[in-house]
């Protein structure tokens, strides 16, 4: 073994590693006693400071220390002069780089370094930037740094262009990056704006018309700017379609209009006197200024959701004084007033009519297209037409297939309702994981397709079985509706949204795996239930159908409850409206 | 390189170890040169046209040549990496009207360096993963190639290879990106898709390229600048040079390559900086006359060298270029160019060119020589990019001349080394202490410290017959 060079065995240097690590403990302990006391007694000297610096420079994350080394700034920062104090705090951005080093991602430097940096007299801005690029030159994902660098921006009043060309350098160098994809999307905005005058003839109802479109175009981006960001955005899931970053950013360039809240529709019952108001989202009436006029007299009368679990809904109900409005030769005008908007909705209910309602005609275009809306069809047509190139080439890529259904719904619903369903079955198939969810979006867009063609149809009949609906939805839609069919589905429930069907008369949900009724609460019109081939097991399930006043047939065949001894008698003792009882 | 391998290595595990090398300069065959130096450098083998190189420079000074059109048939093909360590070209980007000249060149002929051999480092190369290992690579320091260029269609391209280049490309249509992306993520595991290519089996790389629906544009980046291989190799070699390429993505930047900053001559050079650290002894200027045999056992000796003194040795290591018989020649060819992003429409202009062969030994197998068993060749560069063989033979003669040791075990930390006064054979010096000096000539310094100089590393060598270059003849009993 001559000639070697001699080295310390493993044995030795964990022995010697040991020992280093005990001293420095040692130490570290001790400084943070001195600390400690130190704070007890109130001291805010320039030991101390170097106490907690030493401390810090180890261990970053000690938030303590860093909450007592500001309160020891703020205090020098009173005795001492401006220059000084300026030289104190860029000392402080030099030891936090240090620290930065140690940990990139300790909560506790940043947080500080932000501070520090509002409070220098002379902030050196450039400097923080640079700062900012080379850490995110390091790791482009860091948060913290996303974060104070946004505040950098914002203090020293960077140029929004400047800002844009930035995150493009960071997406050209990997686009896996939401922060910058998500930073884009809030300075596309600002930078080009879309233009204020209608960008579009099919759109200029909602700038011109008196009722208020359900759309509003807030933080669009002009359309020029907009097909770039088609192309660079293609560009990235082209190159790699499983990364979802790009994905997500494409939904939100494809459109994300909100719906203006407004009343969608009122309804007024004589018999009930009752009145039903719709929204076109869901609002707490209850505390935001609704109020009835009729006949041009204000009425007190107390608003309710109709369902004791929503203090916000999109339906609220009030009942009228009784005889207010029940004699069938009288002709009544309504108004319901929304101040908290600014808006109202008259209502005519005619000499012999039993019910009236008065409604925007529901479309397409307002009712479903809010999660993908741009303002042209034609680019709308190209951007599938790019993503069916890509499917051709990537038939399993869930991301693709997801999107051209959201494509295909914002321009032909009911067009491509069939082309939508094998997709759907597609994604359940590739993305197994995922398959409930497709499921009830599936179960979403349909119930919407049906909804659409119902208005076309102009009737109050709702069909939509054997659908392999997963879940309801879009049931305030449904305020109208007298005869509703949901047999052969995979529904487990009747959700409490299902009270808003305030006109109903007839259910009918045969064949599926219902075990709950929790929606069938007050429902002032329901005559007719067919529960066929369910689950309801307990007699207590079918308890709230007692808050049904008109309720004369009932079918529960085939549902477990039907098992238990003496049912018929129990039932008919709970429900003794019901006179066609069959089990 | 791979003489210096094996110093590095016997010396790294307790031999003693002498290198000689007949010339003044570290590297042998892969030096590299700053300008001046490889105008000296073409001076030296005008004279001689010594036995393995022979070098004629054309020169046009001021004049524009155009590009000679065998550019294309000396080196590989079309594909040209982006000239490395020469940072001459940079110059001309803030003033793209400045015409460089020769004259400039001459005189910033400091400020970049010139390979001998055209090699780059894989980033998982054999190379690398040594020089990780053995801790080599804390003596140099490398960069990272920015791009890949290639020549088509009379244009300089920029060749999309990362994922980054991909999406950024301009030059691609969104389809073509798909087709490429999915490509190359299929070359990455293609072992575990072999429906893929079994049919191609017996066919070529090219044909197998026509059947993945690539565009032209597709196959020319495939196959000349990622593969990097001729149309005529099988299928499965093709595949497995892509995916070599891709697996070098990525980790250490956008492009696979990776380059010593002052040239590739620095790795020899730090190879031979190991050996000395750790006691190796480095003559330059000095080669070996002959060998002596011990007549019964038939095996070498000692050696004599030119000065008549003899060095017992009990292994001799030689570079095969002083007794080797190859015929095959590696042709290079140097070009100063502008900066390959801005030419004009009429292509770039050649300042200054040279043409040299240098003999290719890379494939000769030591069975054909008659030599004493304990007498071990090298190779000389062979016509690869990487440095993959030299590192393999390198190795190899390692294990035949210490089979129960350890190739190149990481160097200790400085803090880990015991000092218990002078060993037997004071060696185990600190890392910045020169080497020890009993044996080494005037000429003889330690490698290591002469990155000022930069007139690039040890021999790879020539010169040997014996004892010369860069060859370590671990000396022991006789």
């Amino acid at each position: 073994m001559h000639g070697r060079v001699k080295l310390k065995s493993t044995a030795q240097q964990e022995e010697e590693k040991r020992k280093e690590r005990e001293k420095k403990l040692k130490i570290y302990v001790a400084s943070r006693d001195a600390i400690f006391a130190k704070r007890m007694e109130g001291v805010l000297d320039d030991e101390a400071l170097q106490l907690t610096q030493q401390l810090l420079s180890s261990n970053p994350d000690f938030a303590t220390l860093w909450n007592y080394r500001r309160e020891i700034l703020l205090h020098l920062e009173t005795v001492r002069e401006e220059d000084d104090v300026q030289k104190m705090y860029e000392a402080e951005l030099l030891f936090l780089e240090s620290c930065l080093k140690v940990n990139p991602k300790s909560y506790g430097s940043w947080h500080h370094r932000g501070w520090v940096s509002a409070r220098l007299p002379r902030p050196d801005w450039a400097r923080e930037l640079g700062l900012c690029d080379r850490c995110l030159s390091l790791d482009d994902r860091n948060f913290h740094c996303w974060d104070y660098r946004r505040m950098v921006v914002k203090m020293s009043g960077v140029p929004v262009d400047q800002e844009l060309q930035f995150t493009d350098r960071l997406i050209g160098s990997n686009f896996s990056n939401y922060s910058s994809w998500h930073y884009r999307s809030t300075l596309l905005p600002l930078l080009h704006p879309e233009s204020p005058e209608p960008p579009s003839p099919c759109h200029q109802p909602s700038h011109s018309s008196p009722p208020p479109s359900p759309q509003t175009h807030s933080h669009r981006v002009c359309e020029e700017q907009l097909l770039k960001e088609y192309e660079l955005v293609q560009n990235a899931f082209f190159t790699d379609p499983n990364d979802q970053s790009a994905w997500f950013y494409y939904r939100w360039l494809l459109g994300r209009a909100e719906r203006e809240e407004m009343i969608s529709c009122v309804f007024v019952s004589r018999e009930d006197e009752r009145v039903a108001v719709a929204f076109s989202r869901p609002v707490n009436a209850s505390s935001s200024g609704l109020m009835l006029v009729l006949d041009g007299q204000p009425q007190r009368v107390e608003w309710r959701s109709v369902h004791p679990h929503f203090r916000h809904s999109p339906v609220w109900i009030c009942e009228l004084p009784p005889g207010t409005i029940s004699d069938i030769i009288n002709e009544h005008n309504l108004t319901v007033h929304w101040t908290e908007k600014h808006t109202h909705r008259d209502c005519a209910l005619y000499t012999g009519r039993s019910e009236s309602w008065c409604r925007d005609s529901a479309t397409d275009q307002e009712l479903f297209r809010s999660e993908l809306s741009v303002e042209k069809t034609s680019v709308l047509q190209s951007e599938l037409q790019s993503c069916n190139q890509l499917l051709e080439l990537e038939p399993q890529n869930k991301w693709c297939l997801l999107t051209i259904v959201l494509l295909m719904r914002a321009l032909d619903p009911l067009g491509y309702e069939r082309e939508t369903l094998s997709h759907f079955q597609t994604l359940k198939e590739v993305d197994s994981m995922r398959s409930a969810y497709y499921g009830d979006l599936c179960s979403k867009f349909m119930i919407e397709n049906t909804i659409l063609k119902m208005e076309y149809a102009e009737v109050r009949v709702f069909s939509l079985s054997d659908k392999n609906l997963t879940m309801l939805c879009h049931l305030d839609q449904l305020l109208l509706v007298t005869h509703i069919n949901l047999s052969c589905n995979l529904l487990l429930r009747l959700p409490p949204q299902f009270a808003m069907l305030q006109c109903l008369e007839v259910l009918e949900a045969d064949d599926n795996a219902i075990e709950n009724l929790d929606g069938l609460y007050y429902l002032p019109k329901l005559q007719e239930v067919s529960l066929k081939n369910n689950q309801i097991s307990k007699l207590s399930d079918l308890q709230l159908l007692t808050s049904c006043p008109k309720l004369t047939c009932l079918d529960l065949r085939g549902n477990p409850v039907t098992q238990i001894a003496n049912i018929q008698s129990e039932l008919t003792e709970l429900l003794p409206s019901v006179t066609d009882l069959l089990i | 390189m791979n003489l210096s391998v094996i110093a590095a290595a016997c010396s790294r595990v307790g031999q003693r170890v002498l290198h000689v090398d007949r010339r003044n300069y570290y590297a042998g065959n892969w030096a590299s040169f700053t300008f001046n130096g490889l105008l000296s450098w073409i001076e030296e083998y005008k004279v001689t046209s010594g036995p393995d190189a022979g070098a004629e420079q054309t020169q046009q000074e001021g004049q524009e040549g155009e590009v000679p059109s065998q550019a294309e048939e000396t080196q590989g093909g079309e594909k040209e990496e982006e000239q490395q360590a020469s940072p001459s070209p940079a110059e001309s980007q803030p003033e793209p009207k400045k015409k460089i000249t020769y004259t400039k060149i001459v005189k910033e002929g400091r400020r970049f360096n010139i390979d001998l051999v055209s090699k780059l480092m894989f980033s998982r190369g054999s190379l690398v993963d040594l020089l990780i290992k053995s801790n080599v690579s804390r003596y140099a320091e490398f960069k990272n190639v920015t791009r890949i260029l290639t020549y088509r269609n009379g244009k300089v391209e920029q060749v999309p290879c990362s994922r980054a280049d991909v999406f950024g490309s301009k030059q691609l249509t969104v389809v073509e990106k798909r087709m490429l992306m999915k490509f190359l993520t299929f070359c990455l595991d293609f072992e575990q898709h072999p429906e893929e290519y079994q049919d191609f089996s017996e066919h070529s790389f090219w044909d197998f390229l026509q059947t993945k629906k690539l565009t032209e544009n597709l196959q020319h980046f495939i196959l000349h600048s990622i593969a990097m291989v001729i149309p005529e190799v099988c299928t499965v070699e093709g595949l497995r040079a892509t995916q070599h390429f891709l697996r070098c993505l990525g980790r250490y930047g956008n492009t696979p390559f990776l380059f010593p900053l002052y040239g590739l001559g620095e790795i020899p050079q730090c190879f031979c900086r190991m050996c000395a650290v750790f006691g190796g002894i480095y003559c330059l200027r000095h080669s070996v006359q002959c060998l002596v045999l011990d007549k019964e056992s038939g095996k070498c000796k000692a050696v004599i060298d030119t000065h008549g003194q003899r060095i017992s040795c009990s292994h001799f290591v030689v570079e095969d270029g002083y007794i080797g018989k190859s015929e095959r020649y590696i042709t290079f060819m140097t070009r100063v160019l502008p900066h390959p992003g801005e030419e004009e429409s009429r292509g770039p202009t050649v300042l200054w060119a040279l043409y040299f062969n240098m003999r290719d030994t890379s494939a000769v197998d030591r069975s054909s020589y008659d030599l004493p068993s304990n007498v071990h060749v090298c190779a000389s560069p062979d016509t690869a990019l990487g440095s993959d063989h030299s590192i393999k033979l390198a190795e190899a003669v390692f294990r035949q001349l210490l089979p129960d040791e350890e190739f190149c075990p990481p160097a200790p930390n400085p803090e880990d080394i015991i000092y218990d006064g002078d060993g037997p054979q004071g060696e185990g010096p600190g890392f910045e202490e020169a080497a020890p000096a009993e044996g080494a000539g005037a000429q003889g310094g330690e490698s290591a410290e002469r990155q000022e100089g930069k007139e690039e590393t040890e021999g790879a060598g020539d010169a040997v017959t014996q004892g010369a270059g860069d060859e370590p003849s671990p000396t022991s009993e006789e």
